[in-house]
C-alpha cells in the first residue's frame, strides 16, 4: 500500500513535464506506410473498401490502446476496472518487465500465459 | 556507491506518505541503511540527488544534462541492460533525448495532438470508401476485427519486440531503436 502511494505522489509531481509518453506521429506514419503495403496481400487483397475499413480499426485500436496507456500513467489513483489495470502495468514497470505484455487488456497475457503474479507490493489491494 | 552527499530540499516540497520528518532526522547523518530498507529501487534512485561525494567522483553511466540518444550510442550491452530493467532518475527534469532541434522537437508531442490527428487521417481513409458496395453489418464485423487484431499486435510487440532484452543483439544500432522504442519508457516510466 504505501509503495504505491508513494509512486503516485511522484507521479503526480512529475506528470505536467511529460508529453513523451504517445508514439509520435511521424514514426507512426512510416509505420503505417510500410505496414501497410507489407500485409496488402494478407487482409483483404482483392476488396479496397474493406481493406480500408480494417486499417481504421487498426488505427482505431491503436488509439485506444495508446490514450489508456498515456492514462494508466498520469491519470491518480484510480478504484475499479481501470484501478486495476493500472496496478497491473505499475507491476510490469516496477517488478517484472518479463511479464504482463498487455497495456489495454489482460486477455492475451491470460492466454499466453504471462501474466503476473498476484502475491506482489505493488499490485496489493486497496 | 561511494557515499555520496544528498541534497533533499527538492523531497522535502513533496507530500511524501509518512512525512518527510523522517529524512529530516538524518540530517547530516548516514541514510544508506534506511534508504536500502525502504524500497529496493530507492537507494540507486537517492543517486540523482547526490551533489557530491565523501570520497571518489560521483559516476554516472548517463548524464541528464546531455542528450540522451548519443549517450546511449556510446555505453556497452551490460551498461545497458541495467538502464532499461529499473526507472532511473526520480529527481531530474525531462531529460533531452536528441542533439538535433527537429529530432527533439518531434519527441515531444500532446497526447490530444496525437487524438486528433489520427481520428482527422482515419475519417480521410473512412471517405475514400465506396459505402454503397459494402454492407454495414460487414464494415461493422471488419471494424471490429481490426480493433481486436490491433490488441494482439500490441502483444506480439510488446513480448517479442519491446521487452526482447535477454537475446537482443549485441550492437550499438540495435540498442539505440531498442532503446527509442521502449527501453526510454521503461528507464522513465512517468516521462517518455
Amino acid at each position: 500500500m504505501e509503495y504505491t502511494t508513494c509512486y503516485q505522489s511522484i507521479r503526480k509531481t512529475l506528470s505536467y513535464l511529460s508529453d513523451r509518453l504517445v508514439f509520435p506521429p511521424v514514426l507512426a506514419a512510416i509505420f503505417v506506410f510500410v505496414g501497410y503495403h507489407t500485409i496488402y496481400g494478407l487482409v483483404f487483397p482483392t476488396n479496397r473498401d474493406l481493406r480500408l475499413i480494417y486499417w481504421v480499426g487498426l488505427i482505431y485500436g491503436y488509439i485506444c490502446y495508446d490514450m489508456i496507456h498515456y492514462a494508466l500513467h498520469h491519470v491518480g489513483k484510480s478504484q475499479g476496472y481501470f484501478g486495476r489495470l493500472q496496478r497491473y502495468h505499475n507491476q510490469h514497470h516496477y517488478s517484472g518487465e518479463n511479464a504482463g505484455y498487455g497495456v489495454s487488456s489482460k486477455l492475451w497475457d491470460i492466454i499466453f500465459r504471462t501474466e503476473l503474479s498476484k502475491n506482489d507490493p505493488h499490485r496489493e489491494k486497496q | 556507491m561511494s557515499r555520496p552527499l544528498l541534497n533533499i530540499t527538492q523531497v522535502l516540497r513533496w507530500s511524501i506518505p509518512g512525512g518527510s520528518g523522517l529524512i529530516l532526522n538524518y540530517k547530516n547523518k548516514d541514510i544508506s541503511h534506511e534508504l536500502k530498507s525502504h524500497h529496493v529501487l530507492t537507494y540507486r534512485m537517492a543517486d540523482s540527488l547526490a551533489i557530491g561525494s565523501f570520497s571518489n567522483d560521483i559516476k554516472r553511466v548517463i548524464d541528464p544534462e546531455k542528450p540522451l540518444m548519443g549517450q546511449i550510442w556510446n555505453i556497452d550491452h551490460q551498461q545497458y541492460l541495467e538502464l532499461v530493467n529499473s526507472p532511473h532518475w526520480l529527481f531530474v527534469d525531462s531529460p533531452r533525448m536528441f542533439h538535433y532541434d527537429i529530432m527533439e522537437f518531434n519527441s515531444h508531442n500532446k497526447w490530444y495532438h496525437i487524438l486528433v490527428l489520427h481520428l482527422l487521417f482515419t475519417s480521410y481513409l473512412l471517405s475514400q470508401v465506396t459505402w454503397t458496395n459494402v454492407q454495414w453489418k460487414v464494415a461493422a464485423l471488419v471494424l471490429l476485427l481490426g480493433i481486436f487484431s490491433f490488441s494482439l499486435l500490441e502483444y506480439i510487440l510488446h513480448r517479442w519486440l519491446f521487452h526482447s532484452e535477454n537475446y537482443l543483439f549485441d550492437n550499438k544500432i540495435v540498442r539505440y531503436l531498442h532503446f527509442m522504442l521502449h527501453g526510454i519508457h521503461h528507464m522513465l516510466p512517468v516521462d517518455p
